[in-house]
């Protein structure tokens, strides 16, 4: 539909330049026409990109934090507490940024350790439920970006095996 | 000539006014088009990972509440209504998701199964109307209907690496269900002291060839098989005899070798440290919330209970001398007297045996007991 539509301008500009080749009022006026329509389609297609990119980075996000908080739901929990040990936390990190408990070499469009937040939650004295979501973390749509607070926020009840000694 | 000329220059440029508008009108429809694939359909994709994020994680929620009762499929309803994972950017809670259950992965999905035992597959199907915002310009449709569908269940387990405590609950009975276990019955996790001159022991009184009697659920076979393959050997105790490894074993159930179903664990057998024992089995029982309820019934209906009192267990068949063979693995909940308890410390001494109830089958991570199966264990994951 959209390279009917520009075959179609492109056609009406070359017929206007053939059509009146040497009429210099003509051919000021098909420049200024051609300008404006170029002008408003570059707009329009570079806001449909902005817009198409930023929706799927953040699609992407949401896949990824919830891989990190099905991996956090399984993992052995090793805290007495809500804190999480140094270890679970930065496996479960890991999860997020690299799609892997261990450290790898790309994070996800340049996520970082400290754009991923980790909530654990107890009930009754043990652990119930993991929250995985992502703060501080901005996506650069070429025109405009779009700083993420909390979000993609994740949730999964905890059902790996607790070892708080 | 002239006239005539500049005449049909003057119907052409007339025939061509209009030209730009009718092309820019349509290459608008065209860009508007585009934008809204982009947009509108990108908020789809979008709402429809939110919605499987959603639906994955209320099933996995309700799948750790099947225990084969009524009860348990109404705690899964619950527990899928409060999940809190929400869609449209993370701003819109999910409302009006539905529960169906199955007894395998496969289906039938049922609404309401009654009886409910042995479903042990939960599915979560959430819908959501996503507004179009430029679709509309191209299409008679300002709303679209996204659906997501998931589904966990127990899936049993034959094998395990880490999650169950180094005692065992001895049955001759392998293939019955739940290994001829009765819940609410008392079974011995670690035998007495096996003495085979005291007084009535014998093939028709076995229980009497022990120091003290064993717990009361251990029937008579299971008792013969203690006396005529165990004897002084064993107790049923498995895994290390230092302090600290059997703390680690009892409170963090960390295991000195997997174990799998079928298994010979003889050469796991000790002798364990009685001592000890009793006051890691009172510290772990102590971390529940609940020291009071001693029927797994009345603690699993309690709201306080945290399941630290349930000690997964394997239970086995000793079948000869050489040969202690895993049939299953089981649920044990764990006596108490109040918090803090010192239930084993206080009621045993070095003859006695230490008794724990059968409770059910075994769910990793469930502050409960699972659906079952004929592995006695199990572990929810996602299976759609």
């Amino acid at each position: 539909m959209t390279a009917s539509s520009i075959l179609v301008v492109a056609r009406w500009l070359i017929n206007r330049m053939t059509l009146h080749a040497g009429t210099k009022a003509c051919r000021g006026v098909a420049i200024v026409e051609f300008g404006v329509g170029a002008g408003l389609l570059l707009a329009a297609f570079s806001g449909t990109f902005a817009i198409g990119y930023a929706l799927i980075r953040y699609d992407q996000l949401v896949t990824a934090v919830a891989q990190g908080a099905r991996y956090a739901s399984m993992a052995p929990y090793d805290s007495q507490t809500a804190t999480p040990s140094a270890s679970y936390s930065s496996a479960v990190k890991n999860m997020v940024l690299y799609g892997s408990p261990v450290q790898g070499s790309a994070a996800l469009g340049g996520l970082t350790a400290a754009n991923v937040n980790l909530v654990i939650s107890f009930s009754n004295g043990v652990p119930a439920s993991v929250e995985v979501s992502l703060t501080g973390y901005t996506i650069n749509a070429l025109f405009q970006a779009f700083r993420l607070t909390g979000k993609p926020r994740v949730t999964y009840p905890y059902q790996g095996v607790w070892t708080p000694a | 000539m002239l006239m005539r000329h500049r005449n049909l220059r003057a119907g052409a440029t007339a025939r061509r006014r209009g030209f730009v508008l009718v092309t820019m009108a349509a290459t608008a429809a065209a860009v508007f088009g585009v934008v809204g694939l982009a947009v509108d359909i990108g908020r789809m994709f979008i709402t429809k990972n939110e919605l499987q994020v959603y639906c994955d994680a209320a099933a996995v929620a309700a799948a750790m509440q099947l225990d084969g009762s009524t009860a348990g499929l109404g705690r899964a309803r619950s527990a899928i209504i409060a999940f809190p994972n929400k869609w449209n950017f993370g701003t819109t809670a999910v409302t009006g998701a539905t529960a169906a259950f199955a007894m395998d992965a496969t289906g039938p999905w049922v609404a309401s199964p009654n009886p409910a035992s042995a479903y042990s597959y939960a599915q979560v199907t959430a819908a959501a109307l996503v507004p179009l915002y430029f679709l509309p310009l191209v299409t008679a449709q300002s709303t679209f209907n996204v659906t997501a569908v998931g589904a966990a269940g127990q899936i049993p387990i034959r094998s395990l690496g880490r999650g169950i405590s180094p005692y065992t609950a001895v049955s001759t009975k392998s293939g019955a269900t739940n290994f001829g276990l009765v819940v609410g019955n008392s079974y011995s996790i670690h035998w007495p002291t096996y003495n085979g001159n005291r007084s009535g022991c014998g093939p028709s009184n076995p229980g009497r060839c022990f120091n003290s009697d064993p717990c009361p659920g251990d029937d008579i076979d299971s008792q013969m098989a203690v006396v005529n393959n165990w004897a002084t050997k064993y107790h049923g105790y498995w895994g290390s005899n230092s302090n600290s490894v059997i703390a680690a074993q009892v409170l963090n159930t960390i295991q000195m070798a997997p174990v799998a179903m079928g298994d010979n664990i003889d050469s796991l057998l000790t002798a364990g440290n009685k001592q000890s024992e009793a006051g890691i089995l009172d510290e772990r029982a102590s971390q529940d919330t609940n020291t009071d309820d001693d029927t797994p019934a009345a603690y699993l209906a309690s709201s306080n209970h945290n399941g630290r009192r349930l000690l997964p267990v394997a239970i086995v068949n000793p079948v000869d001398p050489d040969h202690t063979i895993v049939i299953g693995f089981g649920q044990f909940l764990l006596q108490a007297n109040g918090s803090p308890s010192n239930y084993y410390k206080k009621n045993s001494n070095g003859n006695s045996p230490y008794c724990a109830t059968y409770a059910g089958p075994y769910n990793v991570g469930s502050t409960a007991i699972g659906a079952g199966g004929d592995t006695g264990a199990a572990s929810v994951r996602l299976v759609q």
